[in-house]
């Protein structure tokens, strides 16, 4: 389809480059909630899809989560190499190098883009201290914000940029809500009457509940429901 | 690549119908989003006729109400409309320096991009709730004869000078 009137000039952009890009998907939420845990369940059945993945793990200072992610999925389990799993140690706060100066984590993604242009899937994880944890929109095309039932069952109702904005608002670790007293149903309620037409999911990573959804939902939301280029390549 | 897994993908800002209203086009199938994901130069959307549509555009474009968007897997063009959101309207009434210097401080100290009306009587700055008023109330105290502080909806429209990023 191409509009018949010449008048119009449309703002220049590389479409080449724009299409060729490789796809983004961000992880946020509080300490503990179950990010790094998510991606090392996301990552096996996005393989299991033939879907190439790299995982960028961002802490204030520790590089903990990205040693383990590293460890289970790539020395022991062969999903990925292990030079695709960094570590990035920010040295300051969490939200400000995925959303206000997110220099340093483009720095590591544009090298990865030049050496790597066979991944379909490039993950950022970043602890948000609070609910008004964000990515810039130029680090992550999709934002999955995760939070837990121990937090109580009042969490989606407090809203906050993280909550009302993400693509995606996973609440995990289902299984604890009779043991510390939350509402599934309360917080079912609360998390459509703040997020309208965008989507939650209940999950639990311990046993993979809901983890088929969530990688649903990022094949679907952010690869457009595109196969992978190793398998598109070998047509 | 203008499709992907059998949706429908537009790759190409064509214009704007605000800068050529009368080349509006007649069959635009159209998109409601909100101004955060006006930013996202990758989404998949459904349009108000119902169908899926991917976006794929270059990194740090942002859309802007009333852009019509085009791709070669496109039967018909796309116009974007922005969803209206709550902000805090502020109107001065014959103000001097010190008091608009203040206001811009207490704005911006909460991170907040504004948008300056046309006549110069009026501001405007997204706020999350309506509650969020009493806290700019309490702010703006001091200056209370100067400045009237309400809540309206509107489609918001920030002014450049607050992005910090250096993308256009």
């Amino acid at each position: 389809m191409v509009l018949k009137n010449e008048r119009w000039k449309g703002r220049e952009e590389d479409m080449a480059v724009a299409t060729e890009r490789i796809p983004r998907v961000g992880i946020g939420g509080p300490v503990g909630s179950g990010k790094s845990m998510l991606i090392e369940r996301m990552v096996p059945m996005l393989a299991e899809r033939g879907y190439s993945v790299s995982i960028i793990s961002n802490d204030v200072i520790s590089k903990e989560d990205a040693d383990r992610m590293r460890a289970n999925l790539a020395t022991e389990r062969g999903l990925l190499p292990e030079n695709l799993v960094i570590g990035l140690a920010t040295g300051g706060c969490p939200h400000t190098a995925v959303r206000e100066d997110p220099s340093m984590n483009m720095a590591v993604i544009e090298e990865m883009e030049e050496q790597h242009p066979e991944l379909d899937l490039i993950i950022i994880e970043s602890g948000g201290d609070n609910i008004t944890t964000t990515f810039s929109p130029l680090l992550a095309d999709y934002f999955i914000y995760i939070i837990d039932v121990a937090g109580g069952d009042k969490y989606p109702r407090k809203g906050g940029l993280g909550i009302r904005s993400c693509d995606l608002l996973i609440i995990n670790k289902i299984d604890l809500a009779p043991m510390v007293g939350a509402d599934l149903d309360v917080m079912r309620e609360d998390a459509q009457t703040i997020r309208g037409e965008k989507p939650f999911l209940f999950i639990n990573c311990k046993t993979d509940y809901g983890m088929t959804d969530v990688t649903d939902r990022i094949v679907s939301d952010l690869l457009f429901g595109a196969g992978p280029k190793s398998i598109q390549h070998d047509r | 690549m203008d499709r992907a897994g059998g949706v429908r993908v537009a790759t190409k800002i064509a214009g704007n119908v605000f800068d050529l209203p009368s080349s509006r086009p007649d069959d635009a199938d159209i998109i409601r989003i909100s101004r955060a994901d006006m930013a996202k130069s990758r989404q998949r959307i459904r349009t108000a006729a119902g169908s899926d549509v991917g976006i794929i555009l270059g990194r740090g474009t942002i859309l802007r109400h009333g852009d019509v968007l085009q791709g070669d897997g496109l039967d018909r063009p796309i116009i974007v409309e922005q969803v209206p959101e709550t902000v805090a309207q502020l109107r001065f009434e014959n103000p001097d320096g010190k008091t608009l210097i203040i206001a811009g401080h207490i704005i911006g100290n909460r991170h907040r991009p504004v948008s300056v009306k046309e006549d110069g009587g009026a501001l405007t700055f997204p706020i999350q709730d309506k509650t969020e008023l009493e806290t700019f109330e309490r702010l703006f105290a001091e200056m209370a004869g100067d400045v009237k502080i309400s809540a309206d909806e509107e489609i918001f429209i920030p002014h450049k000078g607050a992005d910090v990023q250096g993308h256009e």
